[in-house]
Formats: C-alpha cells, sequence, structure tokens
C-alpha cells in the first residue's frame, strides 16, 4: 500500500535538491528521497534518506560502517556522549546489526519548512560526521575509548 | 535582557504557558525557562527546560534521579535501543553524573512555529517518559535487561 505523505513537502525538498545540483532519487510509493555524499573524514561517505510523512519529514544519515557485535556497547557509549554534544538531531545505533545513523526530525505541521530549515536538515549529517566520524571509526576498531574518542572531538 | 536569543520565540512560549496555567521561571539573562511537571509513572516527575536561541530552540526533560555508576552501562543500551526509531526526540545522558534526559529541539529559522509544532515539541518528554519510563526505571535498578526492558515498553 502507497504510503500517504506531503507531495509539497516532496517538492519543496526535492527542489532545493535541484538548486544546489544534489543528484537524488525519490521513490514516490514510499514517499522517499535518497542521495548519496561523500566527506572528508574516513569515513569517505554517507547515505542520505528523507521520509516524508504528512506532517513532518525525517532525515536520515546513514554510515557505510557499522559497528560489529564486540564493540556495539562502546559505540553506544561513544554515540550517546556524541548527542550530549549535538544541537539538532542524534546519533542512532541498532543494537541487533550495528547499524549506525544520525536522525533528525523536522516537524512542519502548520507550518511549512523555509529553505533554511531544509537547508539545515540535509546538511547536518555532514556537519556532524566531519565532526565526530573519525573519532567514532576509532571507537569502533578499538584504538580508543568512546570517552578519550569524544574527548579528542573537542579538542 | 540577553541579545542571544529570540525573544520572539521566548513569547511565543510563554504564552503558551500562561495559556495552559503552567508555572514556570525565566532566566532573562541566560535565556532559560525551567518548569516542573508530575508524571502518573515510578519517576513522578520532571524538570523541562527549555533553552533558546536567535533561531531555535531546545526542550530538555530531566529526570530527577541519577543512574547510579554501577547501572550506567546498562542504561546506555536501554537508551540506545529506545531511541532507534523514534520519530520525535531522543533520550540522552551525562555519563559524568548519571543524568537523564530526553531532548527535543525546533529549527525555526525567524520563523514563528506554529501552536502544533511548539505543542509537539513540550509534550515529548511526557510521551517519552510515560512509555518508557517505568522500564528505565527497572534497568536503574537492575531489576530487568536493557533488551528486556525496552522490548517490553515498545509492546505496550
Amino acid at each position: 500500500m502507497a504510503k500517504n505523505f506531503s507531495p509539497q513537502l516532496m517538492k519543496s525538498i526535492s527542489g532545493y535538491m535541484d538548486s544546489h545540483s544534489i543528484h537524488y532519487t525519490t521513490d514516490s510509493e514510499k514517499g522517499l528521497l535518497r542521495a548519496a555524499f561523500r566527506l572528508d573524514c574516513k569515513l569517505k561517505e554517507y547515505k542520505l534518506i528523507v521520509d516524508l510523512y504528512n506532517c513532518y519529514y525525517i532525515v536520515y544519515c546513514t554510515l557505510n560502517i557499522s559497528a560489529d557485535e564486540g564493540c556495539r556497547h562502546q559505540a553506544a557509549e561513544f554515540l550517546i556522549r556524541a548527542n550530549r554534544k549535538m544541537g539538532l538531531g542524534n546519533f542512532e545505533l541498532d543494537m541487533r546489526d550495528g547499524e549506525i545513523r544520525i536522525k533528525y526530525t523536522v516537524d512542519c505541521e502548520d507550518c511549512p519548512p523555509s529553505e533554511g530549515v531544509i537547508s539545515s536538515s540535509l546538511t547536518l549529517g555532514d556537519a556532524y560526521l566531519e565532526r565526530f566520524g573519525d573519532a567514532l571509526l576509532s571507537v569502533l576498531f578499538g584504538f580508543a575509548t568512546p570517552e578519550a574518542a569524544i574527548a579528542a572531538c573537542s579538542k | 535582557m540577553s541579545d542571544q536569543y529570540s525573544a520572539s520565540l521566548v513569547s511565543l512560549v510563554t504564552r503558551y504557558f500562561d495559556d495552559h496555567n503552567y508555572r514556570y521561571e525565566f532566566d532573562r539573562e541566560k535565556g532559560v525557562l525551567t518548569a516542573q511537571f508530575n508524571i502518573e509513572n515510578k519517576f513522578k516527575g520532571y524538570t523541562q527546560i527549555i533553552t533558546f536561541d536567535k533561531l531555535t530552540y531546545t526542550v530538555f526533560s530531566f529526570l530527577k534521579e541519577k543512574t547510579e555508576e554501577r547501572w550506567r552501562s546498562e542504561v546506555v543500551e536501554f537508551l540506545t535501543r529506545a531511541n532507534y526509531g523514534l520519530k520525535f526526540g531522543c533520550f540522552g545522558m551525562d555519563l559524568s553524573d548519571g543524568e537523564i534526559y530526553i531532548k527535543a529541539s525546533v529549527d525555526c529559522d525567524n520563523r514563528i512555529p506554529s501552536t502544533a509544532v511548539l505543542q509537539t515539541s513540550l509534550d515529548i518528554g511526557d510521551k517519552l517518559l510515560l512509555d518508557y519510563g517505568n522500564a528505565l526505571w527497572s534497568v536503574m535498578r537492575g531489576l530487568a535487561s536493557p533488551e528486556d526492558a525496552c522490548s517490553a515498553a515498545e509492546k505496550r
């Protein structure tokens, strides 16, 4: 069954992507926009998914690397520490398979998003992954404790 | 008054509180609103703190009870499990003292948010504490595993 979502939201976000020459695909059955971005850090890239609903949309920035079972608790601690330093959005970790992503929800009920709001929502993943990405990798590979890795980000 | 935050946003939120007869304090220097709310679960209540910026505001709901050091790792796992898949807001913890909070930020970009957006952001703490609070309370005491507690909360 096709998902119920706002075509106007789809139009606003795809319009923003068009005007910024961002390559993306749309799934009008599921109400999704998908894109991939490169990063200036060791993570190299991430996948962006915009999940549209009637009154809000959720931006997910999913990493190409996941947390192995052996380091999942350390990854969870690192992400809880990182979330304290984030303004908009937060990291999430799926404890079942180790998937790591950033999530940010924009509530648009009776309040269509401005271009500035759309811009922030689509670019915050980039900013956070460049800030925390290398430190996260060091935790995932067992090179640093979550506490030390977060302290290094602050420096 | 500080010029570090939007007076319009503060006015919108304080008017909402006034209209609902909620008691609160507002620190004009810091741009911080504080209120106390009761909740019908094991935690009994929480402190809501709203911080204002020029373009955004953030609603924090802090539990009054902190996590003992010996249970912090379990609580991290519980909060991580709870956060995965939430639509609005997220749980967080200060690992230096075990303080737990729920956070919801709204980017307004010089526009005034609708009443619906404001209400959702203010109600998130209440909703998530009702959904997950008793399960979290059990994990904070070592009475349930994070996985079982989270799973039970999400089945309710």
